[in-house]
């Protein structure tokens, strides 16, 4: 029961913070000295400002705790999720597969996702080729910028 | 009589074809970005940033200062007719446009809108042409002591603006300045905090960080509410002719009332944070004060619409001020103009309008254009096709988003890491909106870290590193009293007058 309390977003997202904010400051002081022969070094400003993080983190913590009721939510959407695991894959297949492919089926997937009002399969298809050849368009036409094609991998 | 001749020149630049065609572009994606909910101007300038790179720096700035006029006044749109206010500064005019909506006089809200945020838009130009003359002078007084101040002022006047947690306003900065810090020291060739990797040695880039914060985190947050229905567009049926504000209601609401306005938000949008929600709830107070009908205030007052749309357009010029002249943005769209500026090679201060003011002319000329102009002309002929702008299909609407979202992180500087960057600050910003985290004050932080520091340690260094020279240097303790009088009156004395009742 403590450990879920203690997971709950008011409270752990100050914990993550301070985490990291731990990690940096120790960076800071293993490069080098703030204070190095009376001179301020590169590790001064932020050791000071790991500090400030650290006090204004101690401050969202005890906000967070005392806030924390436990709050009956309804289930959790997973939209968030898969749109980051959608965006992950279009990131990572982006260059390899290149703009058109990779476009489309993103667009595709968020069609899906994100519950297009069309149901019908094809009109997606259709829309999701729509959306990649409108940027195709905007980018590569418009503004000259290169995009990477499925030609550069094969 | 030098920055007259190179106003008029702005004028006239803007007459070009290019920047012309750029402003009314421009305005049209801001109109359309700053009706829908959800979308704001911020997030316009964010998905164009990357284009600018191919763009004349004028046409991008002109194409800016139009989004960021447009966006602020359509806002008004959605609030009036379905009670959803486009842009959270036209919150103030949904509690008055939709009562009347109701009534069956939204066109005539819509009218007092348009005609609040012309007057409004254009005085804060106006201004805007005025004050920054007067400002770089007194940016040219203060040295390296008193712009380490400024800019401390500036960060905790950041701090301040949000209200509801003060302590998440600080670690949303605080994990700005950190990031800031990743690659070579602002002092010495020396990198920091890379871990070993040489993708971190050229530091964080700004475009990944403003397209996460802004389009890719605003994609996860509506992807929550995929499953909401729109509003149907079919019921609000508007003629032309109903958008024109009623005389006799104008002549009541008084010159006084635009104007007074127009300066409240123009001043507030001079301070770093504060933005067009705050200018539009402190005029809109301050006009419900004044009224000789504040009973109507919150059943549907013209009054209310015309003090909260004048004020949060004219904070659109006063937001300027302080980025150009100091390199300290006044709210977030401002913020990510800075970023254009920066990905241009321009660098805000005296020096850009003792050398460059050609450049940023235009911009000024735009800006005023577009509320004189273009505000009262689309709202005529665009103003009944805008209703049904929130029909769209939220899901094409927001692939697309998502698409130009990411492809941009990757074109601006044909990075994967870049792009897998865009992302991952998408899903930071994410988890930091839903706990109420200000993502505005983390871009300020990553914007004005670095100058924080080098400042400090440049006063630092030339003063054989005696800290005193930050109360030693007038115009260093004028922003160090500066603060200490924000922090009394909005942070020390503001629990107090609560107590009070």
């Amino acid at each position: 029961m403590r450990l879920r309390s203690s997971l709950r977003p008011p409270v752990l997202v100050p914990t993550v913070v301070i985490a990291v904010t731990l990690g940096y400051l120790a960076t800071a002081l293993w490069s080098a000295p703030p204070i190095e022969n009376d001179t301020i070094s590169a590790s001064f400003f932020p050791v000071v400002v790991s500090t400030v993080m650290l006090v204004a983190c101690g401050f969202a913590l005890v906000g967070g705790v005392r806030e924390a009721k436990p709050e009956r939510v309804g289930p959790r959407s997973m939209k968030p999720v898969l749109v980051v695991l959608l965006t992950g894959a279009y990131v990572a297949a982006f260059d390899t597969v290149g703009y058109f492919v990779s476009t489309t089926a993103y667009a595709l997937g968020l069609l899906f996702v994100l519950e297009c009002r069309f149901r019908n399969p094809v009109l997606r298809m259709v829309i999701a080729v729509a959306i990649a050849i409108a940027f195709y368009l905007f980018y590569a036409e418009l503004f000259r910028l290169r995009l990477p094609t499925l030609g550069e991998f094969l | 009589m030098d920055t007259l001749l190179g106003l008029l020149d702005g004028f006239a630049a803007l007459a070009q074809p290019e920047p012309l065609a750029a402003m009314v572009a421009g305005f049209l994606v801001g109109a359309f970005f700053g009706a829908m909910p959800g979308l704001t101007a911020v997030l316009a300038i964010s998905l164009l940033l990357p284009v600018t790179y191919t763009l004349e720096v004028v046409t991008s700035l002109v194409m800016c200062a139009a989004i960021f006029m447009a966006g602020m006044y359509s806002g008004s749109i959605t609030a009036t007719t379905i009670n959803i206010p486009g842009a959270p500064s036209s919150m103030m005019t949904a509690i008055e446009g939709y009562p009347l909506m109701k009534q069956g006089r939204g066109a005539n809200a819509l009218g007092h809108a348009a005609l609040g945020s012309m007057i409004g838009g254009s005085v804060g130009a106006l201004m805007l042409m005025l004050v920054t003359p007067l400002a770089v002078k007194l940016a040219l007084l203060i040295r390296t002591p008193g712009k380490f101040s400024l800019i401390l002022f500036a960060l905790i006047v950041i701090v301040i603006a949000q209200r509801k947690s003060y302590a998440k306003g600080a670690i949303a900065t605080c994990l700005g300045i950190m990031l800031a810090t990743v690659g070579i020291d602002v002092m010495e060739p020396a990198a920091r905090f890379t871990y070993g990797s040489e993708l971190l040695v050229q530091g964080i880039n700004m475009m990944p960080l403003i397209i996460g914060t802004f389009a890719i985190s605003e994609l996860l947050v509506q992807s929550e509410e995929a499953h909401r229905a729109a509003p149907a567009p079919h019921l609000f049926r508007i003629r032309r002719r109903d958008f024109l504000p009623n005389l006799a209601e104008v002549r009541r609401i008084g010159p006084w009332t635009y104007l007074k306005s127009a300066v409240i938000g123009f001043f507030i949008g001079v301070l770093p944070g504060a933005g067009g929600s705050m200018a539009a709830f402190v005029s809109y107070a301050e006009a419900m004060r004044a009224s000789k009908q504040p009973e109507l205030f919150g059943k549907g007052s013209v009054e209310g619409i015309a003090a909260a749309e004048s004020a949060n357009n004219s904070m659109c010029g006063g937001a300027y001020v302080p980025m150009l002249t100091f390199g300290i943005p006044g709210d977030p769209t401002t913020a990510v103009i800075l970023g254009v500026l920066i990905i241009n090679g321009l660098q805000p201060g005296p020096q850009l309008f003792d050398r460059q003011f050609d450049l940023v002319a235009p911009m000024y000329a735009a800006l005023f254009v577009s509320a004189l102009v273009l505000v009262p002309l689309t709202l005529f002929t665009l103003g009944p096709y805008f209703i049904r702008i929130v029909g769209i299909d939220r899901a094409i609407l927001y692939s697309s988003i998502a698409v130009v979202a990411t492809v941009g992180g990757y074109v601006a500087t044909f990075s994967m890491f870049q792009m897998a960057l865009t992302l991952a600050f998408g899903v930071l910003a994410y988890f930091l909106r839903k706990q109420d985290y200000p993502t505005v004050s983390m871009l300020l932080g990553f914007i004005l870290g670095p100058d924080l520091e080098q400042f400090f340690r440049r006063a630092m260094s030339l003063e054989g590193n005696d800290p005193t020279i930050f109360l030693r240097s007038p115009d260093s303790l004028f922003f160090l009293g500066l603060t200490l009088v924000f922090i009394y009156f909005f942070v020390i004395r503001k629990p107090k007058a609560t107590k009070t009742g």
